[in-house]
């Protein structure tokens, strides 16, 4: 077995020996002019604010969107978590714009991709709503809040009284899925559960699947399982899409994480 | 240190373009070499290393003691690649990542073995066995005490000690010397 002190050379050797591009520096220079990014706390806790504002802002009536801005905030804060600061008032003004409720076939005109509806959906569930709009999402490294594509959400309600929704958006290569979607477990009275001095994590399973450049996910929750999203999206004949494990917005324990049930 | 600029360029970057231009040149090989010991992918190294660049050309102006440069511009390389590895990790399996690198032998099993590590071991054997940096200075890069930059880097030796147990000891120097 080799010692690090033999490897010492070879590491050097191995790095110093890299083939470097050459310097592009009209690319350094626009840099240069970005706004600086801040120190953040985790890339994953960005995922965890953005679909969870995102979720929040979609779930939403416009009306109680700052509210569950500020206990979404709050959650973060009691779990450890860095919340994003408030979006600006013209990001908020053009997403209340964007968003408003439309017949499938009014979504089909107004989106940029073939719209599929979801089929397949357990016995007794209803359709309550199609709504259209655009998320805003927060980027740890700009730091800054910005509108993402254009999304159709179907809101469906099963009895007894359980909701659900299911997101259709343009597909996008490039952009990372979660296969877990985390929500801080509250109290009946809204205060975040700390077991063992920490706050407890719910993980949903979140999937995702491809119809044409058509995206669609969907998240597990109290009204469906895992299951029946991948009867809807086999029923659709959907592609299932991979999806990243996360391990959790801090993989260092500050948190308990519960699978939920 | 084994890298070096010219010294009285940096006084000059400060206030000529032309100065940091030609100091960017000269600093953007190491840039790019730490970054694409810490990242999978040269794409994302490149990136990493432009941002690198940008951050040292932004705050030259408030670095007050030239001696500090090296460990200085060092430690904001490893710090972009670091940030930059912590997407790249989902993006690019191992497998692919080690059949990115062809180069030379030795080097291949090297670089391929350090690409095998979790992204704050290879960053801290780049930053401590490559760039020479002490484990403090190790540390304020990547935000972390050096007692537990101590512990990655005793991690990482366990497992390059491992992955390269079967190869013959290499000899040479550091290119850079």
């Amino acid at each position: 077995m080799r010692d690090i002190r033999d490897m010492q050379p070879s590491i050097c050797d191995a790095i110093g020996g890299v083939e470097v591009p050459a310097v592009n520096l009209a690319r350094i220079r626009a840099k240069m002019s970005e706004p600086k990014a801040r120190p953040r706390t985790s890339y994953v806790w960005a995922a965890l604010a953005a679909a969870g504002l995102a979720v929040a802002l979609l779930v939403t009536p416009a009306g109680a969107m700052q509210g569950i801005g500020a206990r979404f905030n709050a959650a973060l804060r009691a779990i450890g978590v860095m919340p994003p600061p408030r979006p600006p008032a013209k990001i908020i003004r053009t997403l209340l714009a964007l968003t408003h409720r439309v017949d499938i076939a009014q979504a089909r005109k107004q989106v940029a991709f073939a719209l599929v509806a979801p089929s397949g959906l357990p016995r007794g569930v209803t359709l309550q709503s199609i709504v259209i709009g655009t998320p805003a999402s927060f980027s740890a490294r700009t730091h800054g809040w910005a509108l993402n594509a254009q999304y159709v959400q179907f809101n469906y309600r099963r009895a007894p009284g359980g909701e659900f929704s299911i997101m259709a958006q343009r597909y996008d290569p490039t952009r990372r899925l979660s296969a877990y979607m985390w929500e801080p477990l509250e109290d009946a009275s809204g205060n975040p559960v700390i077991r063992s001095g920490r706050p407890v994590l719910l993980r949903h399973d979140w999937l995702h699947w491809r119809n044409g450049n058509q995206l669609m996910d969907a998240i597990t929750s109290g009204a469906i399982t895992a299951r029946e999203i991948a009867a809807v999206r086999d029923a659709m004949h959907g592609v299932p899409l991979a999806a990243y494990k996360s391990k959790g917005p801090h993989p260092n324990g500050k948190f308990l994480v519960v699978k939920k049930p | 240190m084994r890298f070096t600029v010219d010294a009285a360029l940096l006084p000059r970057a400060r206030s000529e373009p032309a100065a940091l231009d030609e100091l960017i040149g000269q600093v953007w090989p190491e840039m790019y070499r730490v970054a694409r010991g810490i990242l999978r992918d040269r794409h994302a190294a490149e990136d990493a290393a432009q941002d690198a660049c940008a951050a040292i050309a932004r705050g030259l102006h408030a670095l007050k003691d030239d001696r500090a440069f090296y460990s200085w511009m060092y430690r904001i390389a490893g710090r972009c690649a670091v940030a930059a590895a912590r997407v790249e990790d989902v993006r690019v399996p191992v497998a692919a990542a080690v059949n990115d690198y062809d180069d030379y032998t030795i080097a291949l099993d090297v670089r391929a073995a350090i690409a095998a590590l979790p992204p704050v071991q290879r960053a801290a054997v780049v930053l401590h066995y490559y760039a020479g940096l002490s484990s403090g200075e190790v540390g304020e890069a990547l935000r972390m005490p050096s007692a537990t930059v101590r512990f990655h880097l005793m991690l990482a030796r366990k497992a390059l000690e491992k992955l390269l147990g079967g190869n013959e000891a290499a000899d040479g120097r550091c290119k850079h010397a």
